[in-house]
Order: C-alpha cells, then sequence, then structure tokens
C-alpha cells in the first residue's frame, strides 16, 4: 500500500524510471564490454593504445610529413590525419567557389542559365558521392600516360598518376611561409575590421579599397618578407617515364577532391539561392525605390542580409565535406579512415582501439566547428538580431 | 515590377507596345534584356546546343545497342551492352532466376509507400500498418521462409540490396528517431542527456567508420557463436545512423507544435504517453512527411556506402562490372548508368516531397 502510493508520486516515478534506464544502459555496456574482453583474451590481443608506437611496416604514397614504413603506427595515423585535413580544406575552397558561381547562377535573371544551373545542381546532388568518386577515379586513370602527359601552361603536368605541380624545393620552408601569411592575415583583417567598422555607413566602396586591400594583401605580403622564409620554386620537367621535381597529386587525392568539390558545390549552391531568395521583396523593392542600380542593390543590400543566414547552414556542409573525405576509402586514398581505421586496423587486430581513435578524431572537429560556430553566433548574431 | 534578380529591370512599361507575340516578348524580356545578357544567353545557347549534340550523338545516335560481348562495341559512341548483358546482375543480383518475381513483388511492395503518403482518404492507420508489415514481409518474400524456399543472402545483391537498406533501414529508423526526438524534449535528464549523447556522437562521425564497426567491431562484442549476417549488422548500422538523423527532424516538427496542442492534452487528463501517441504526434508525422521523405533520399543514397564492407549493392556490381576483362574500358556507360538510375529515383522522390510540402501548406491556410 505505501509503495504504490510513493510510486504514484510523480517526483518519485520519473527517479525510479531515470534510474531505470541508466541501470539498463549500464548492464548493457558491462555485457558489451565483458563480451569483448573475453574475445580479446581468446583470441590474445591485449588492449590498450601501445601498439601506437609500434612500426607500421606500410607505405603511404602521399604523406605531407615525412614518412616511411618504419615508422610508428602513430606517424601513420598522423599523415592520415594530415591528409583528411588537406583533402578536406582543399575541397572546401574550390567546393565554395563553384557553389556560390552555381548559386547566383540559379537566381540569375536569365532564364536560360538558371535553367541549366537547376539541372545542374539538381544532378549533381541526386547522385551518390560514391558514384561521382568511382567515376572521376576512372576518369583519372584513363588519362594519357607519363609519356603523353598533357602540359599545362608548361610548369604543370596532368597524366595518369596524377597531377604534377611545382613546389618548394625545401617543403618546410612553405609551412613557415603559409603561417607568416596567415598571422599578417589574421593582423590585416583584425586591423581592416576595426577600421571599417568605425564607418559602418560607407560599406565597402570605393573610397575603403585601400584600407581593405591594405588588411587584406599589404600586411599578409609585409609579414611574409619579413619573416625571410622564401623558397625557390621546383618546377617538374618531364623525364620521358616520370616527372623530376615538383610534387604530384596521385589519382587517388585527385579523384577525391574534384568528385567532393563538385557535389558539395551543388549543395553550397543551393544554401545560397536559398539565401538570396530569402531576403524579402520589400527590400528589393526599396533599393529600387532608392535608385539604386541592381548591381550596386545587390551588393549593398541584398547579399550583406543573405550571408548571416548562410553561415550555419555553410559550415555544417563543411562538416559534411570532412566527414565525407572518409570515402577516401573507396579509392585507396590514405586518409584518417582508410591508414588508421583500414590497414593499422588490419594489421594490428585492434578492432576497438583504431575505430574509436578515428571516431574520436571526427568528434573533435566537429566539436571544434560548433565551438567556433557558438563563437561567430555570439559576435554576428547578437548584433545583427 | 523589379525583378528579384541581378538582371536589369526591364518593366513592361519600358517594352514597345507593339510586341510581335508573347513568346518573343518572353525571351526578349528573358534573354535578351541588354546587350550584355543578350551576349550571354547566346553564348550558353551555342554552347549548350553543342553540348546537346555531342552527348546525344555519343548517348544515342553512335551507340551501341545490340550485341553481346565487347567484340559488338564498333560504333564511336557508347556502348551499352554491359549494361544490357548484365541487367539480371543489375537488378537481381545473383538471385535464381526461378524465383525472381519474389524480388519484383518486393520492389512493388516498397514502391507501394510512396502513393499511400499522398492518397489522404486512407485511414492513417493502414499507412501505419502497412509500414510496419513492409520490412518483414519484404524480409519473407526476399529470403523465404514459410511457403517459400529459402534463398542465401549472399545471393543478395544489385539494386535489390540497394532498395532493400533504403526502405527497411527508414521504417526501423523511424520509431528510434521518434523515440530520441522524445527523450531530447524529455524534462528527466538522464534520459534527456542520454539521448543527446547519442544523437550528437552519431551525427558527428562518418558512416563508414560506422560501417567498418559494423563488419570487424560487432564480432567482438558478441559472445562466441553469434554470428550475424553481413547484410543485416550493415542494415542495423543504417537503422541506428538514419534514426539519429531523423531524431533532428522530428524534434523539429515537435518543436513546431503550438503550445495550446499539450496544454490541451494536459487539461483532458491524458497521460504523457496517451498525450504524445494521440494528439501530438499524428500530427508531427503528417508534418514531417516532406523531410522525412528528403532524409529517405539521403539514406538512399548512403545505401551506396555498404559496399565499402564487402556488401555487393548496385555500385558494388557496377564496379565488378568494370573490372571483369570481359567490359573492361566501358567505365563511362557503366557509371552514368548508375548516375542515371540514382539521380531518376531520387529527383522524382525530392520533387514528390516538395508537392506534398506545399499541399501541406494549402490546407493549414
Amino acid at each position: 500500500m505505501f509503495v504504490t502510493r510513493r510510486l504514484q508520486n510523480a517526483r518519485v516515478l520519473s527517479a525510479v524510471q531515470q534510474g531505470a534506464v541508466l541501470l539498463l544502459v549500464a548492464a548493457v555496456f558491462y555485457w558489451l564490454i565483458h563480451e569483448a574482453s573475453v574475445n580479446l583474451d581468446a583470441k590474445g590481443i591485449a588492449s590498450g593504445f601501445g601498439f601506437l608506437t609500434d612500426r607500421a611496416g606500410y607505405d603511404i604514397t602521399f604523406h605531407l610529413i615525412d614518412y616511411t614504413p618504419n615508422d610508428t603506427y602513430f606517424r601513420a595515423y598522423l599523415v592520415g590525419l594530415l591528409n583528411t585535413l588537406l583533402v578536406s580544406l582543399m575541397s572546401i575552397a574550390l567546393a565554395t567557389l563553384l557553389g556560390v558561381l552555381l548559386g547566383v547562377c540559379r537566381v540569375s535573371g536569365n532564364w536560360l542559365i538558371s535553367r541549366l544551373s537547376y539541372l545542374l545542381v539538381e544532378f549533381l546532388r541526386n547522385v551518390p558521392l560514391v558514384v561521382h568518386l568511382i567515376w572521376w577515379y576512372s576518369l583519372v586513370l584513363a588519362l594519357p600516360s607519363v609519356r603523353q602527359a598533357i602540359e599545362l601552361f608548361d610548369v604543370a603536368f596532368l597524366s595518369n598518376r596524377g597531377l604534377t605541380i611545382p613546389w618548394a624545393s625545401d617543403g618546410s620552408l612553405v609551412g613557415w611561409g603559409l603561417l607568416w601569411l596567415c598571422l599578417g592575415g589574421l593582423l590585416g583583417s583584425l586591423a581592416m575590421g576595426r577600421y571599417l567598422a568605425r564607418q559602418p555607413w560607407k560599406g565597402l566602396g570605393p573610397s575603403r579599397w585601400p584600407a581593405i586591400l591594405g588588411g587584406a594583401i599589404a600586411l599578409p605580403l609585409l609579414c611574409y618578407l619579413i619573416s625571410d622564409a622564401h623558397w625557390e620554386w621546383d618546377v617538374p620537367v618531364s623525364h620521358g617515364f616520370s616527372f623530376a621535381g615538383g610534387v604530384a597529386l596521385t589519382p587517388e587525392l585527385l579523384a577525391l577532391w574534384l568528385a567532393l568539390s563538385i557535389y558539395s558545390s551543388s549543395y553550397i549552391a543551393e544554401i545560397v539561392r536559398g539565401a538570396i531568395q530569402s531576403v524579402p521583396r520589400g527590400q528589393y523593392e526599396a533599393a529600387d525605390a532608392l535608385g539604386f542600380r541592381p548591381r550596386k542593390a545587390m551588393a549593398k543590400l541584398i547579399i550583406p542580409q543573405a550571408i548571416y543566414p548562410m553561415i550555419p547552414q555553410i559550415t555544417s556542409t563543411y562538416l559534411n565535406i570532412i566527414k565525407n573525405s572518409s570515402l577516401g576509402v573507396v579509392v585507396g586514398f590514405m586518409e584518417l579512415v582508410s591508414s588508421t581505421g583500414g590497414t593499422t586496423l588490419n594489421q594490428t587486430g585492434q578492432a576497438i582501439e583504431c575505430i574509436a581513435l578515428v571516431m574520436a578524431t571526427y568528434c573533435v572537429f566537429s566539436l571544434v566547428t560548433s565551438a567556433l560556430m557558438n563563437f561567430y553566433n555570439h559576435r554576428v548574431g547578437l548584433r545583427t538580431h | 515590377m523589379t525583378t528579384t534578380t541581378l538582371s536589369t529591370p526591364t518593366s513592361s512599361q519600358t517594352l514597345p507596345p507593339r510586341v510581335a507575340s508573347r513568346a518573343w516578348g518572353w525571351a526578349r524580356r528573358q534573354l535578351f534584356p541588354s546587350p550584355l545578357q543578350a551576349l550571354l544567353s547566346m553564348a550558353t545557347l551555342i554552347l549548350s546546343g553543342w553540348f546537346a549534340y555531342v552527348a546525344l550523338d555519343w548517348l544515342v545516335f553512335s551507340a551501341t545497342f545490340v550485341g553481346t560481348s565487347q567484340a559488338d562495341c564498333t560504333g564511336d559512341g557508347a556502348c551499352w551492352l554491359p549494361i544490357t548483358q548484365r541487367l539480371g546482375l543489375f537488378v537481381y543480383g545473383f538471385y535464381p532466376e526461378t524465383q525472381r518475381w519474389r524480388v519484383d513483388i518486393a520492389f512493388a511492395l516498397a514502391a507501394g509507400v510512396f502513393p499511400l503518403l499522398y492518397i489522404k482518404r486512407i485511414d492513417r492507420r493502414w499507412t501505419l500498418a502497412y509500414l510496419v508489415l513492409l520490412p518483414f514481409a519484404m524480409w519473407w518474400l526476399l529470403k523465404g521462409g514459410p511457403g517459400l524456399p529459402d534463398i542465401s543472402s549472399t545471393r543478395f545483391a544489385g539494386i535489390l540490396v540497394t532498395v532493400f537498406l533504403g526502405v527497411v533501414g527508414m521504417v526501423f529508423a523511424l520509431p528510434i528517431g521518434i523515440l530520441l526526438a522524445l527523450g531530447r524534449r524529455s524534462k528527466k535528464p538522464v534520459i534527456r542527456v542520454l539521448s543527446v549523447l547519442y544523437i550528437e556522437l552519431i551525427r558527428s562521425v562518418p558512416v563508414i567508420t560506422l560501417l567498418f564497426m559494423a563488419s570487424l567491431m560487432i564480432q567482438l562484442f558478441l559472445p562466441s557463436g553469434w554470428n550475424l549476417d553481413i547484410l543485416l549488422r550493415v542494415l542495423a548500422v543504417l537503422v541506428l545512423f538514419t534514426a539519429a538523423y531523423m531524431a533532428e527532424t522530428v524534434r523539429g516538427g515537435l518543436q513546431g507544435m503550438p503550445k495550446g496542442q499539450y496544454e490541451a492534452a494536459a487539461a483532458l487528463g491524458f497521460s504523457y504517453w496517451k498525450a504524445m501517441g494521440l494528439i501530438i504526434l499524428p500530427q508531427v508525422l503528417r508534418n514531417t512527411i516532406p523531410p522525412l521523405l528528403t532524409q529517405f533520399v539521403g539514406l538512399f543514397k548512403e545505401t551506396t556506402l555498404v559496399m565499402v564492407v564487402g556488401v555487393l549493392d548496385v555500385v558494388g556490381i557496377a564496379m565488378s562490372t568494370t573490372s571483369t576483362p570481359e567490359w573492361i574500358g566501358r567505365e563511362n556507360e557503366v557509371y552514368l548508368f548508375l548516375a542515371l538510375f540514382f539521380f531518376a529515383i531520387c529527383f522524382a522522390l525530392s520533387r514528390y516531397a516538395r508537392y506534398l510540402e506545399r499541399q501541406l501548406e494549402k490546407s493549414r491556410q
């Protein structure tokens, strides 16, 4: 009697329910871990991350940091991580470029252009990324051999071994140079932002161009020149069967880059279109009434208003690009999943550790991104709304 | 009237009053409003015309449709023989030929869901019952069971696997997604935190890592002797993955419900489950049909990833086709076929979703 009355008390009932759920989850986890440890013991696999310091023994063709099969599994993980970041950044840049172009074409007043880009966007986004990827990979592999490589402006070669481009003769200098450039860019954008924010009504017109150019170009350049990280360009030369000098973007990287960029550009195009169309019609009419020319209205009224709602969606598309770069495993590009989640896992049998490591890395990417998003929303969201 | 676009506003009053025909007027407004635009239009027209000519020539006019082997591909254009010769493999995989009618019925049952979403005269409970029974009916038809001979799931491949994973995955993900959405909005902290953790964890990792988990890790967690079919393991991953995304869609629907609905349910003395099941969820689900369909399109595209862990879906069959010596060098045709297959289904479904959404908006007004 007492117990049933107690259970009818909502708060007690709720606590009991939650306790039961928690207990159930804990029991399932305990059971899984128990089974796993029994199974691992039976197979003679030691758990833990100790294997990361063992010799990897497999080669990775495309690596940004020095790597040989004699390096450790941990180094292989780092190579994979950097490859993931590289292909993601390359794809983000190209996808944004193509996506904005397609999105603007999509809202063009020119019927022909808007229809054609509509068709293109719909085709690109309704075909799975895997299909894009294997198709691009087959196209890259069908390029002429090294002997008949396509020469691009006398500096780069496109062949079935990928794209060979000029690179610094001392690679480490590039990193330092880029670092200084970024530093200058950061400084420049901070200074420029401060300056421009003082007179916001002037917008981004010609009278502000010196400031913008100074902030965006002059300061980074200055920083770069001061840093003294100058490198010699190493232009590739064809030697019949191979290329001397330069750096080769492997067919796998090329295919993944193109497929990922082109597929994701359709999503960015839709976001751009949606954002531009979400600006109320009254704004266009107001611009018209004030005698703004369409291009000026677009630059000064429509685009500034369209950018804010675009940011969260664009960010999630970028995050998707990072996640989708895991498809490198399909064509054998050694990024995070195919190096640590694939080869390392197969060689060591440490399935749980390897997959946990890969998943944790992706979780960090997404946590960092959402932290940046929150920061942005806090800064900009509060001000504009 | 300004145009909402980049073009120069050419309003009707700037046009000369004696416009020859409506078509000409339209073309002038849309294509040749200014010299620059006219130039752009002409360039696009010529380019796209040339492209259409080249593409059609390759696709149809110079293409080979009849023949049996690579040797018959004599034309300059595409050679569709790898598709026509292997169509059975593409659609049914290694399913025994005498039993293929079962697959056909399963396809028809799966396709039957979509018109059901549209016909409003049918009681929603029947739709729900259909959805609940569909996966079991499909499994019974495909795998066999009482009354039907058993077929090994290693014979499943091609479009059969793609459709099976997509449709069954979606149906199973729905209840889990709804529960997770309710959990995320629950007032009980333990349930809320667990739901949020699950949803955010799944959403922040790529599907491929989850599929790797299914193919390499699940065996470690199961008692020895338990051996789950790889197809079912992959299906489980797709369900758990889709459920996390679906939870967010349903949560959006739950948040969109007017507060009065919750209050009315409480005023009538409904318990939580009764209020949800009889008042809130039916409305939420009706409103979220279009986004859920969009999600299905996403899942249908994601199913192609299963070939990474060795399940032969339609992409797997296509890749094996292009790598057999018999059909080597016909990648473009095979992958174009693949792309068009997915495009046809996904585009139709996303148009359908948009149409349903517009119908919903109309009915709300």
